[in-house]
């Protein structure tokens, strides 16, 4: 088993939020949360950054009124049906300025 | 239009309607997010169900419905904002970031970092914060920070690469940070006094930012 090297304050700062947002690999992982058990520099600054995270998180906020917002969708959904903006050829006046349809979400072609 | 297109549309419709309208709320909250205002969020909600109906067609029905209306809604908050002022941070300089967000943790005296998110009135001075930041970099602290999507889940509905979306989110949260010490500053909750240089953490410089390196190559 392949033991990896103890890693620095500075290596350790610079994959921070990295590590907050469990997004390095299984060894940098552990070799950052090895770090951070045995640092007294570093600790602090993990726990500063881990707070803040948690305060942004905390700005999320569910609509106060979502039935109201939904009549409200429905009903513009309704008038674009009624008068055809909704169909699928009307799309085009909807591109982009760099004419690149914004409703095509790529996020289909990667899903 | 034909008996068959009535029908084909009275299906496109029904299915638009319960595989996209119950990502409603979802929508909503991204919204606000972005906005900060539920007027404009409302805006933003409707238009991007507008567009999703006339986009309907497209929508692959194996795809993520709640990904595809955030992209969508993304771009209609995008449009909103004026082109111009839109900042877009390199890929390469993440770490910097980082470095930088822990610097400014290590200009305040260990109480003042406390007093920052516990004394300071943090949700209202963060939404502040956040509505002055640059619209890509809030779509990026919206997507990862609020929506908890992953990177490359928030990369695909930003319609970027994963390293732009990392370094987008890198400098919107250090923005907000910075925002945070300036009102604290303003209210008087933290003083004007940083640490001396020989507190600052290895690799970050005290005056302010990063330690750059010297020499091409040395980082």
């Amino acid at each position: 088993m392949m033991i990896a090297e103890p890693l620095d304050c500075s290596a350790v700062v610079r994959d921070l939020w990295s590590y907050l947002d469990e997004s390095l690999t299984p060894e940098r992982m552990e070799g950052v949360r090895e770090h951070l058990a045995n640092c007294q520099r570093c600790f602090p600054h993990a726990d500063f950054e881990r707070a803040f995270l948690n305060a942004v998180g905390e700005m999320r906020r569910e609509h106060p009124d979502p039935n109201a917002l939904r009549s409200r969708v429905l009903a513009a959904l309704a008038t674009a049906a009624a008068t055809g903006a909704s169909r699928p050829d009307a799309r085009e006046s909807h591109a982009d300025d760099d004419g690149e349809l914004d409703d095509s979400a790529s996020v289909n072609d990667d899903a | 239009m034909s008996a068959d297109d009535a029908r084909s549309r009275a299906a496109a419709h029904e299915a638009f309607e319960q595989i996209a309208l119950p990502f409603l709320p979802d929508v909503a909250r991204f919204a606000l997010s972005l906005a900060r205002n539920r007027d404009d969020a409302d805006d933003i909600v409707q238009e991007t169900f507008l567009r999703a109906q006339r986009s309907w067609h497209t929508f692959q029905l194996d795809a993520d419905p709640r990904r595809w209306l955030f992209t969508i809604a993304r771009n209609v908050f995008l449009r909103s904002r004026e082109r111009a002022q839109r900042q877009v941070a390199t890929a390469d300089d993440t770490e910097l970031e980082t470095l930088a967000a822990v610097n400014l943790h290590v200009g305040l005296q260990r109480d003042s970092a406390e007093d920052l998110l516990t004394r300071l009135d943090v949700q209202p001075a963060l939404e502040r914060a956040m509505a002055d930041l640059s619209p890509e970099y809030r779509v990026a602290v919206a997507l990862v920070d609020l929506e908890e999507l992953s990177y490359e889940e928030a990369a695909a509905v930003a319609q970027v690469p994963i390293g732009t979306i990392r370094s987008r989110l890198y400098r919107g949260r250090r923005l907000l940070q910075e925002s945070l010490v300036t009102q604290a500053r303003d209210a008087g909750i933290i003083p004007l006094a940083s640490r001396s240089s020989d507190e600052s953490m290895p690799g970050i410089s005290a005056a302010g930012g990063p330690a750059r390196p010297t020499q091409p190559g040395a980082r």
